[in-house]
């Protein structure tokens, strides 16, 4: 009778993670492991000034022998030297990318366009997340290198071109009220 | 009454008298002066962030035309406010009021030299939106939007102006309690407007409603026909204002209120 109750104690302790298995084990025999998968950057090295947009692309490769899940990568912007605050809306007008199933040893490109506003030293990198949650949640994600970008100040006198406007409004102006003062003084 | 005629459209003369001492002093021109170095202050650094993408084009635009229509409310009031008291505190509407001039005249007279700020204003700011419209479009609904938003809106502050300017005894009361309506009315464009208090706000406010209506034309591309809803209370508001500000005006007194 003892026996029997450990029995069923073991059975009863081993189902939950048997279910839990048999709900990973049908995921991952439809998909590729997350961690089967490759994310790389064009570039590894960029020097720009504020406001001097540049693009690259990123990579994801299926090195596993299924087809990847559907996965969403992220554009990802940290600062090095915490010289300034990233809002990474500013920095990039697009943020993630969906990407549709990848068939085993195939890949998948996306293009990026980063737009530096402050300068500094700043790391970006491209992460994968797979679009199911238990997906996401079951194992490490995987992320490209870091780009390392070195942003300088970049100071124009003359921004978009206002810079004659800005200055011809007053100045008629200016020149208006000093006839209209002068005419006064002679009437 | 025998002797002294009233003159037809007396208040032309009011009028040509207010504009010219209004844009042929220094008055007029210094404050549209002022109001031109603000505006290449506001472009420049719209500009430098434009440059940057932190804004795109239609939110610089939209700055420069929201800054346009506060300068231009807040002059159309204060000249207002200043229009009634401020001859009552000169000691000059004794004999204003002692000419044939009909009263409701006099209003009218110095609410027109009142609203001549406004194309004034917006004739100054066109080359500043031209500037950075980048784009057809946006300028055209710039240039078309602001106008209408703006005469409605100083047409409504500068007959409330005038509204107060009449029943104050002296100038500083008139302009402060102008100021801080228009102030009141100003804060909540500045305010995270939500839920239903948010929206019953935004759409009784006139400046909110006027402010909103500019913003989802020019930075949303939304149709005219789509948010004409958000027209009502600057409409309402201008013509409340203006026939108060004209029915009260024939109750001008020398000293304040308004008297029978």
């Amino acid at each position: 009778m003892r026996r029997l109750v450990w029995i069923v104690l073991a059975v009863a302790a081993v189902l939950p993670l048997g279910a839990n298995a048999q709900v990973s084990a049908q995921e991952g025999s439809e998909t590729t492991a997350v961690g089967d998968l490759r994310v790389s950057v064009s570039l590894s090295e960029v020097a720009a000034l504020t406001g001097e947009r540049f693009t690259f692309t990123s990579e994801i490769s299926n090195k596993g022998s299924d087809p990847s899940p559907a996965l969403i990568a992220n554009l990802n912007i940290v600062s090095l030297d915490q010289s300034a605050y990233i809002d990474p809306e500013d920095w990039s007008p697009q943020r993630f990318a969906n990407v549709a199933p990848i068939e085993a040893g195939s890949s998948a490109e996306q293009t990026w366009t980063v737009n530096p506003v402050l300068k500094g030293s700043v790391a970006v990198y491209v992460v994968i997340v797979p679009e199911s949650p238990d997906l996401a949640k079951a194992e490490a994600l995987v992320s490209s290198s870091a780009i390392h970008l070195q942003i300088g100040e970049q100071r124009t006198l003359n921004p978009g071109g206002v810079l004659p406007v800005v200055l011809a409004v007053p100045g008629l102006l200016g020149l208006i009220l000093l006839g209209l003062v002068m005419a006064r003084r002679r009437g | 009454m025998t002797s002294m005629t009233r003159p037809k459209r007396a208040w032309l003369v009011i009028a040509g008298q207010e504009l010219r001492e209004l844009w042929l002093s220094a008055r007029g021109p210094v404050l549209v002066l002022l109001f031109s170095l603000l505006l290449s202050v506001i472009t420049y650094l719209a500009a430098a962030d434009k440059e940057l993408n932190i804004l795109d084009q239609r939110q610089t635009v939209n700055l420069v035309l929201q800054v346009t229509l506060a300068i231009g409310v807040a002059l159309a009031l204060l000249l207002s406010a200043d229009a009634i008291s401020g001859e009552r505190e000169r000691e000059t509407l004794e004999s204003l009021l002692l000419t044939p001039i009909p009263r409701r005249d006099i209003a009218i007279g110095k609410l027109v030299a009142a609203f001549s700020v406004w194309p004034v204003i917006i004739l100054v700011a066109i080359p500043y939106i031209w500037i950075l419209r980048e784009g057809g479009e946006i300028f055209t609904d710039a240039v078309l939007v602001a106008p209408l938003i703006g005469a409605l809106l100083v047409v409504a502050f500068a007959s409330l102006g005038l509204v107060v300017s009449t029943a104050s005894s002296s100038n500083r009361a008139s302009l402060a309690v102008s100021f801080f309506a228009f102030v009141a009315l100003m804060v909540p464009t500045q305010l995270p407007l939500k839920g239903w208090t948010g929206d019953a706000l935004r759409y009784t406010n006139p400046v909110t409603a006027g402010s909103r209506f500019i913003e989802k034309v020019v930075v949303d591309n939304h149709s005219w026909g789509d948010e004409v809803s958000l027209l009502i209370a600057p409409v309402l508001a201008a013509v409340i204002t203006l026939t108060a500000a004209v029915v009260l005006a024939t109750r001008l007194r020398i000293y304040g209120g308004f008297g029978r």
